[in-house]
């Protein structure tokens, strides 16, 4: 019986029936299915609450014709080259954005991870570090002196431009 | 209970994310983005400061010498401290700043970089057996080596690197020309099954025992630089044969083999995708018959029109949907 539709559970216990093409793109869910087969049984996340799932479905569904990207490419990494669409989709509140992260991370949807991880190093780029602190409600736990050391010992770091 | 879950999520980014997640986010940050982030706290300076020294890099020789400070003084203290920040080096890449790379540079590196997985470097200002000696006796968790052009080492601490390095699976020795079999027998039975990507390209030195004794323990090779290594003949390229993973094979300018080798590539090396067999001068018809009609997964055959042993007319008939043949000039 292929039903080609999956059905999961959120944290708050609401159902969301969702197809199964959609549902692969978190490398758990697709080894959970090849592990048990297909049946009619609701797999429970736990971890992700129903508002983040919606969104997480979002994403899988407007990507479900994406080619999988086994081998990543470690040579080129920019938080630039985010593409129109995705760029709305993360335009969400920082806890929403960090759920998204989370939730990312543990059903194992590498592009989803990519691209909230991108957004995240976004909000830090070309600020101070007073800036980030600002961001991100952070107290300077360093001494003056163990500031001076850090900084001094991180003076060579230059871009590279190649 | 959701709600709960939110409230609890912290606003810093260092304390709501595990380390695998925060390596993500910093892997997106530009190297002077991460300056200010190791500032922000002690936190954020413990988890940025990971990717920060991964792959420490810069054009100026004075920031070397700072690295290099900075490590040798952590480095004299580590009976109080643990070290920092050398065991954080995996990637070190001087291809584009040969003039950097100088035996007391990569000395004093090395004794640090105990970590250290990759190291690159091209054309060295001044490299000798000693440099090499500090990353043979330090650095012994390296997967990919690189030692372009560098002319002045030789098998006295190739050998022991390869004695001590045993996770290599890449190892590029292009244009070094003092090191010979000794080095590349020693390799092959030290690292064997680990070896992915092997490249002598100019190694005259190079003869058939290396290939022989390769194509004996190095059962998962891939990649294979053999070009101009004009002293290998059938006998050490016919025993590549048993290097079935092999992929991409170059014997260009080994004026020595003939249509033998092709046949025995043929008739075992079914992943073979590319072949560099330019300047090849006794390679016929029947040998490149042979082994296309083996290697069925052959993209690209690169191969000169010489001296009427291989008609044009033939090379355009073998050139079908897949197979790209690249004629280059004599």
């Amino acid at each position: 019986m292929t039903t080609g539709k999956i059905k999961l559970t959120s944290s708050e216990g609401t159902e969301f029936v969702i197809d199964k093409d959609v549902g692969e793109k978190s490398i758990l869910l697709k080894n959970m299915l090849e592990d048990v087969g297909e049946n009619d049984m609701a797999i429970p996340l736990p971890n992700v609450t129903g508002p983040i799932l919606t969104k997480v479905i979002e994403y899988c569904t407007h990507h479900r014709d994406d080619p999988v990207i086994t081998q990543d490419d470690d040579s080129k990494k920019t938080s630039d080259d985010i593409d129109e669409w995705d760029s709305e989709f993360c335009k969400v509140d920082q806890g929403t954005l960090f759920e998204l992260i989370l939730a990312a991370n543990y059903l194992d949807i590498k592009p989803l991870l990519d691209l909230t991880c991108k957004t995240v190093a976004n909000m830090i780029k070309g600020k101070s570090p007073e800036e980030i602190r600002k961001t991100f409600n952070i107290t300077n736990d360093f001494t003056p002196e163990e500031e001076m050391q850090v900084k001094h010992e991180n003076e060579w770091c230059e871009e590279r431009t190649t | 209970m959701a709600q709960r879950l939110k409230n609890q999520l912290s606003k810093d980014p260092c304390l709501a994310f595990p380390p695998e997640i925060l390596s993500v986010i910093f892997k997106y940050c530009f190297r002077s983005t991460l300056r200010a982030c190791v500032l922000v706290n002690k936190r954020w300076n413990t988890l940025a400061s990971i990717s920060l020294w991964h792959s420490p890099w810069s054009q100026m020789a004075n920031d070397w010498k700072l690295i290099s400070r900075t490590l040798t003084n952590e480095y004299a203290k580590r009976e109080m401290h643990p070290p920092r920040y050398g065991p954080m080096i995996k990637h070190l890449d001087f291809s584009d700043i040969y003039y950097i790379v100088q035996d007391f540079l990569i000395q004093d590196l090395a004794k640090s970089c105990t970590k250290l997985q990759t190291l690159i470097i091209d054309s060295p200002r001044q490299l000798s057996d000693n440099g090499v000696v500090a990353i043979a006796t330090f650095c012994t968790k390296l997967l990919h080596l690189e030692l372009r052009r560098c002319t002045r080492i030789t098998d006295d601490s190739m050998s022991l690197l390869v004695e001590n390095c045993r996770c290599l699976s890449v190892l590029n020795l292009e244009n070094c020309p003092r090191i010979t079999d000794i080095t590349f027998t020693k390799l092959a039975k030290h690292c064997g099954t680990r070896l992915i990507s092997l490249n002598f390209t100019n190694s005259l030195a190079i003869t058939d025992e290396s290939l022989l004794e390769i194509s004996k323990y190095c059962y998962n090779m891939r990649d294979l630089g053999l070009a101009n290594c004009r002293s290998i003949t059938d006998v050490g390229v016919s025993s590549l044969s048993s290097l079935t993973s092999m992929q991409n094979l170059s014997i260009s300018h080994c004026e020595n083999v003939t249509d033998e080798s092709l046949k025995m590539l043929g008739k075992s090396c079914a992943e073979l995708k590319c072949l560099d067999v330019t300047g090849c001068r006794n390679i016929t018809e029947v040998g490149v018959k042979c082994l296309i009609d083996g290697c069925k997964k052959l993209k690209l055959l690169r191969i000169s029109e010489q001296y009427g042993m291989l008609s044009r007319g033939f090379l355009k008939s073998i050139e079908f949907k897949y197979l790209r043949v690249k004629l280059s000039k004599v």
